[in-house]
């Protein structure tokens, strides 16, 4: 079912997706900016009902839960949750701006071969948040949002701020 | 009207509780809350728990003074309609957040005067005498950079997956 869709729209399989809040905040900020990418998104991920219908204005949306790392049980859930929707949509690559389900999202994409481009939130100023920490070890493209956090030896990059 | 915000995450009863007793204490002001998932439901305010986007849109053009959480969501969509907001940021001892970014987001945001800032509930009203005053000083994130390096990342991967395809 799914991969007639596919084929018969991008040939990329671009994932976009964002943790409610503020991480929705700058997803969007940064898709309005996009001034003409290559590809397009295809599929959206975030982590509650009432972000639905801002996510389904750019593609079919999922979504898989909020958890943080202070919630265990939950953080289990949307970890499966994740793999369900990337073995259902199988990413090339994903965009995200956090938090820990987009990480745990993060985390199945690279596993099932796709690319990773994640930007640590801007809410994130004295360090970066610990989801990215995690991300960058695999991320294909890591950005902080404040300069003094870029890393040129880590590959962590500085280039803006989307909020 | 005074909009107090919490987001859509997680309760914030300390800062629902501080901004209801401003409510009782200025009754003439009319409130409007965003409670989240709290367990303290307010007396002296009308309120919600969440609300989509469109109502909350709404609600916030009708506001002239805001009361939040010191999420970026909430800062950025006060800077973006030029709104007074007072930021209580997430105290992580307190277990309203998993650490303690939003007291640096607090203090950074409040020190480049984008918003006003209260770390403790005793501090809220005071601060909500200047909050009708306050003026914040715009701010001018540069997303188009963000989005450039990112088409740019794009471009080398859809030529990297023809590569790979042909």
């Amino acid at each position: 079912m799914s991969s007639d869709r596919r084929q018969a729209s991008s040939p990329v399989r671009f994932c976009v997706g964002a943790s409610a809040g503020g991480h929705t905040s700058q997803l969007l900020s940064l898709l309005e900016n996009d001034g003409g990418w290559p590809i397009s998104p295809t599929v959206c991920v975030t982590t509650l009902d009432i972000l639905r219908s801002q996510f389904e204005k750019i593609g079919p949306t999922t979504v898989i839960g909020e958890c943080n790392r202070k919630q265990p049980v939950a953080a289990v859930a949307v970890f499966i949750r994740a793999l369900r929707f990337v073995l259902a949509e199988r990413p090339d690559v994903l965009v995200t701006t956090g938090a820990m389900p987009l990480a745990l999202v993060a985390i199945w994409v690279k596993v099932f071969g796709g690319a990773v481009v994640w930007i640590d939130s801007v809410a994130r100023i004295r360090s970066m948040s610990l989801s990215g920490r995690l991300v960058r070890r695999f991320a294909d493209l890591t950005l902080v949002q404040w300069p003094h956090l870029a890393d040129e030896t880590e590959g962590i990059e500085y280039v803006g701020q989307l909020l | 009207m005074t909009f107090v915000i919490v987001g859509s995450v997680a309760p914030f009863d300390r800062l629902i509780r501080a901004a209801d007793a401003l409510a009782a204490e200025y009754p003439h002001e009319h409130w409007f809350a965003q409670i989240g998932d709290g367990a303290y439901l307010p007396t002296n305010m009308e309120y919600v728990r969440f609300m989509a986007k469109p109502e909350f849109d709404l609600r916030l053009a009708g506001s002239d003074k805001l009361i939040g959480h010191a999420g970026m969501g909430t800062i950025s969509t006060a800077l973006g309609l030029g709104k007074p907001l007072l930021v209580m940021p997430r105290d992580p001892e307190r277990g309203e957040h998993v650490d303690d970014h939003q007291i640096a987001t607090a203090e950074y945001f409040a020190g480049a005067g984008h918003v006003l800032a209260a770390a403790e509930a005793h501090e809220l009203g005071s601060a909500y005498l200047e909050l009708s005053t306050f003026d914040p000083v715009p701010r001018t994130p540069t997303p188009a950079k963000v989005a450039q390096r990112i088409g740019q990342f794009l471009s080398t991967f859809e030529s990297r997956r023809s590569t790979t395809r042909q």
